[in-house]
């Protein structure tokens, strides 16, 4: 579940005026996207982020032809 | 500001690209210095990325590449580009040009959007991208690691939070404008 507590409002959230919406910013504001799951699991992050790195996955050999990732993101 | 870690729990750390595609280098040492961080990071703040990071990462793969990518990125909560995001984005352009600042992507004001709206941080490598005054440095990270050369390199990562009274002055005021 998304660590929303109540004491974030304490001193996370203030007001902007856009296009003459008032828009209350502060955790929340901002759906979460379809699909998504609630939390971050950290243990399935490590273990995914290995294996990426171990098959190098963000580094094709062909990146510099698609202007892919590394490329995209510097 | 100086959040408790339970004051910065209730809050997003949006990780930018960047340090995804650095936690998942091909480099062993520099992936597990990068993982590392983010574990530790994840005891004080809620990882997560925004929808865009998800195109960014997947952008030029494809095949079983991009399948493996795609399950790494939906491990994580995702935070959608919404039309609030877009409007705060937009009006970022403007303030950074007020401020001299370009070179900024339109990627890079959206997860800035995304954070302002949230009030939450950034993770990021790439400094340029969240600049003062807008954003200011919460800590700054360097990971120094071993490279297969045999030289110590360093990753200097960032947390970067919305200097959220600045902001919502310059943007009340930027909408002011005749």
């Amino acid at each position: 579940m998304r660590k929303i507590k109540q004491q974030s409002k304490v001193q996370s959230e203030y007001k902007i005026k856009i296009l003459g919406e008032t828009i209350v910013t502060g955790p929340g504001t901002v759906p979460r996207s379809a699909g998504s799951v609630a939390q971050t699991s950290v243990k399935e992050m490590v273990s995914l982020l290995r294996k990426v790195s171990r098959e190098g996955i963000f580094e094709p050999e062909d990146s510099h032809k698609y202007g892919s990732l590394q490329s995209s993101t510097k | 500001m100086d959040p408790s870690k339970a004051q910065q729990n209730n809050l997003y750390l949006f990780i930018d690209t960047c340090v995804i595609q650095a936690a998942g280098s091909k480099e062993k040492l520099k992936s597990e210095i990068v993982i590392g961080e983010l574990e530790k990071i994840a005891k004080d703040y809620s990882l997560a990325i925004s929808e865009f990071t998800l195109y960014e990462n997947l952008h030029g793969l494809w095949g079983e590449r991009r399948s493996e990518a795609a399950k790494l990125l939906r491990i994580y909560e995702r935070i959608v580009v919404s039309d609030k995001v877009l409007l705060v984005a937009s009006l970022l352009g403007g303030l950074y040009h007020d401020e001299n600042l370009e070179g900024i992507d339109a990627g890079d004001k959206i997860i800035a959007a995304t954070s302002i709206l949230e009030n939450g941080f950034v993770l990021t490598e790439n400094h340029k991208d969240f600049p003062h005054p807008f954003f200011l440095t919460e800590r700054s990270i360097p990971l120094t690691y071993l490279t297969a050369g045999r030289y110590n390199k360093t990753i200097d990562l960032a947390i970067y939070r919305p200097d959220s009274n600045l902001i919502k002055r310059r943007i009340n005021e930027a909408e002011n404008r005749k």
